[in-house]
């Protein structure tokens, strides 16, 4: 089952510098507009690639059974998609630097929320997203036991589920509020300790779905095969 | 790759023509602006019956409801008050009451659209070309001041560029500084940084007023007891 062709090594890589990416966007007042730009664009350029080295993906869409994981997969990576799109486009709006030359004028309305949204919708899916092919992962550490990776995961996870709170996650997804707090004066460790931690919430419950909707597929096609032996 | 990059301008392109339905012209920007708002720093001089007792108290600030066009058709709701007296400008006045200083009112002479997401765009523009508005009156005599409180909105997790205007061309050096400010849901985000980098020679308190935009008209006792904690 290796399916690691010539463009396996780059797929990794890439993958590695858009979660970076992501992590870096998500700390926008911590860094800065100009170098929050910057990475804005660099995660365009990558989301293009990522989908270009991808693009089996797409052609496969058509074909196949559509088990329930298949079905996760599909509707996540669709809305994240959307929610992609939706910071490039929002992004470039606001931009005061790198996209500043752009004749873009108007839209500043709707481009405010939609940066929002984007972001922390993004974040969440981007995260599922991360969780639903979490095995490329666990392969690469599969010499640690299975309780102790469940058991980091659980920890982070439930760290994470009071981040998720405590930082208004719902009411920015939901728009409740129209600006954000930023917190400028904020270390930056603590600021990662907690988003690395609620990322790894969405993959813990991601993943882990992903197994159980894997069981029960698999479950139920014995039983199917069960039967047509009984017959 | 290039489909995808003109995919991506297309919907770019498309969006913003969606976006940018009502920006109203600035070309009526003198008139609105300066009937409305009384000249301050005349008022409050005339209240002032002895100019020694304000301990030498300026109190410049930054209102948008002094800074906008009013086109008549103003969202009240959804937006920080741009009808006088401005979030801001009531802060201002109540710490005029009770220290007895002079009001001056950081006015642009191109003022800003009425509503709140036009004004933010223009807004956005001025940060990313790092502009300074000009302003249409300076302070006169600010060697006569010790004491200045400085009052602004956030604008995009900062302060209006307006405020750096008034800090270049008006000399704090030396002065005690505070800061008030209304804003939205943002908090004081980056703006008492920005601030504080501005006035490098000023002395900046700590201790900063600040108030949800929505509960400043409800500020009043807020803001007193502040100035109490200041020694006013």
């Amino acid at each position: 089952m290796t399916r690691y062709g010539k463009t396996a090594g780059i797929k990794r890589v890439v993958d590695v510098l858009m979660t970076l990416a992501l992590l870096f966007l998500m700390g926008y007042q911590l860094w800065g507009d100009a170098a929050h730009e910057w990475a804005g664009a660099v995660m365009l350029i990558l989301f293009i690639v990522h989908h270009i080295l991808n693009r089996a993906w797409y052609k496969s869409l058509a074909k196949g059974r559509y088990t329930p994981m298949r079905v996760l997969i599909v509707a996540v990576d669709m809305l994240l998609f959307i929610a992609m799109i939706a910071q490039m486009y929002s992004g470039i709006v606001m931009s005061r630097h790198v996209f500043a030359f752009l004749p873009v004028g108007g839209g500043m309305a709707l481009a405010r929320r939609l940066h929002i949204l984007g972001a922390y919708w993004g974040f969440i899916l981007m995260s599922v997203h991360l969780g639903l092919h979490w095995n490329m992962v666990v392969r690469k550490v599969s010499k640690i036991p299975g309780a102790v990776r469940f058991l980091a995961g659980l920890a982070a996870a439930v760290y994470g589920a009071v981040v998720f709170v405590s930082r208004d996650f719902i009411m920015y997804m939901f728009l409740q509020s129209e600006f954000v707090f930023l917190d400028y004066e904020e270390p930056i460790w603590a600021f990662y300790l907690d988003y690395i931690c609620l990322m790894g919430l969405w993959i813990f419950l991601a993943h882990y779905l992903g197994i159980a909707l894997k069981k029960l597929s698999a479950a139920k096609t014995a039983k199917r095969g069960r039967r047509k032996e009984q017959l | 790759m290039k489909k995808i990059i003109v995919f991506l301008m297309v919907i770019s392109v498309l969006c913003s023509l969606v976006g940018c339905s009502g920006a109203p012209s600035s070309e009526t920007a003198d008139a609105g602006s300066s009937e409305g708002a009384l000249m301050p720093s005349e008022s409050a001089a005339e209240t002032l019956s002895d100019p020694t007792a304000s301990g030498n108290v300026l109190i410049a600030y930054f209102s948008w409801a002094e800074n906008a066009v009013l086109t008549g058709e103003v969202d009240a709701v959804s937006s920080p008050s741009v009808v006088a007296p401005g979030n801001v400008q009531q802060l201002a006045g109540w710490i005029q009451e009770k220290t007895g200083g002079e009001l001056f009112s950081i006015r642009v002479t191109d003022p800003y659209p009425s509503d709140w997401d036009d004004c933010l765009a223009r807004a956005n523009e001025e940060r990313g070309a790092d502009a300074r508005p000009v302003l249409k009156e300076n302070v006169e005599n600010m060697d006569a001041y010790d004491v200045v409180f400085l009052g602004y909105p956030n604008w995009w997790y900062g302060v209006p560029m307006a405020l750096l205007s008034f800090m270049e061309d008006n000399d704090l050096t030396g002065k005690q500084v505070y800061l008030f400010c209304s804003h939205g849901t943002g908090g004081l985000a980056n703006s008492v940084d920005i601030i504080t980098e501005a006035l490098p020679d000023a002395q900046i308190s700590e201790n900063i007023f600040d108030c949800y935009e929505e509960e400043a008209p409800q500020s009043q006792e807020a803001i007193e007891s502040w100035l109490a904690e200041l020694g006013y």
